[in-house]
C-alpha cells in the first residue's frame, strides 16, 4: 500500500495543514484526506502543488508498504 | 431544471399520485362495492375479496410512493447517486413484481373458481408491474455503480 507522508514533510518545512491547503488550493477537508491516508487517488495536479508548496519530490511524500491485505484483496 | 426544483416537482406527483390512491381506496372503491352489493347479493362473497384485494394489493403502492418521496429528498440533496437510492430503487422492483404477482394469482383464481377471466385488464396491469419492476432494477444497478463511482471520486484528492 502507498503511505502519504505528508506531516513528515510538513513538520520539516514548519507549515500547517490549513496553510498548505491555501497554497495547494484545496480544501481542508481533502488535504485531511490525504494526510491521514484515506484517499483512493491523487491527481498530478495535487501532487505538483504539494510538492511546490513544500519544495520536496513526490518520492518525499509517496512511499510504498508491503500490506498483507492488499493481497488478500488480490486473491478475492 | 435545478435538483431543489426537480425534487420539489417529483414529491408534488408523489404527493398528488397518494391524494388519487386516498380517494380511489377509501372512496370510490368501497361506494362502488356497496353498490354492486346492492345489486348482486349473491355475489358477497366475491366482491368483499375483490375490495380487501384491493385495498392490500394498494399497500405496495404507498410503500412505493414512499420510498420515490425518499429518493426525491435525496436528488434535493445533490445526492442522486447514493447507496440508498439504489436500495430504495431494488424495494420499488419488489414491491412492483409482488403487486405483479398478485394481480396474476388473483386472475387465475377468478378463471379456475368463477369462469371469468379480465384478459385486458390483467395483461394492463400484468405489463405495468413488469415495466416498473424491470425499470426500477435497472435504475438500481445504474445508480449503485454511479455511487461507487462517485465515492471513488470524492476519495480522488
Amino acid at each position: 500500500m502507498i503511505i502519504v507522508n505528508l506531516d513528515v514533510m510538513m513538520a520539516k518545512r514548519k507549515i500547517g495543514l490549513g496553510e498548505l491547503a491555501d497554497q495547494v488550493g484545496i480544501t481542508l477537508a481533502n488535504l485531511s484526506i490525504l494526510k491521514n491516508n484515506k484517499a483512493k487517488a491523487v491527481r498530478f495536479s495535487t501532487l505538483n502543488a504539494i510538492c511546490k508548496a513544500l519544495d520536496c519530490q513526490p518520492g518525499d511524500l509517496l512511499e510504498w508498504v508491503d500490506d498483507p491485505d492488499d493481497q488478500k484483496e488480490e486473491l478475492l | 431544471m435545478k435538483q431543489k426544483e426537480l425534487s420539489i416537482a417529483l414529491k408534488a406527483i408523489v404527493a398528488l399520485c397518494g391524494l388519487i390512491l386516498a380517494v380511489v381506496a377509501g372512496v370510490i372503491l368501497p361506494t362502488c362495492g356497496f353498490d354492486l352489493l346492492a345489486r348482486f347479493p349473491s355475489e358477497t362473497g366475491l366482491i368483499w375479496s375483490a375490495l380487501v384485494f384491493l385495498w392490500i394489493t394498494s399497500i405496495p403502492v404507498v410503500i412505493v410512493l414512499v420510498l420515490v418521496w425518499q429518493i426525491s429528498t435525496q436528488i434535493g440533496r445533490n445526492n442522486s447517486f447514493s447507496m440508498e437510492n439504489a436500495r430504495n430503487l431494488k424495494s420499488i422492483c419488489i414491491l412492483s413484481m409482488t403487486d405483479t404477482l398478485l394481480y396474476f394469482c388473483a386472475s387465475v383464481l377468478l378463471l379456475l373458481f368463477h369462469r371469468t377471466f379480465p384478459l385486458l385488464l390483467t395483461i394492463l396491469v400484468l405489463c405495468i408491474g413488469v415495466a416498473i419492476s424491470v425499470v426500477s432494477a435497472v435504475f438500481s444497478h445504474l445508480v449503485q455503480k454511479g455511487a461507487e463511482m462517485k465515492a471513488e471520486q470524492d476519495l480522488t484528492i
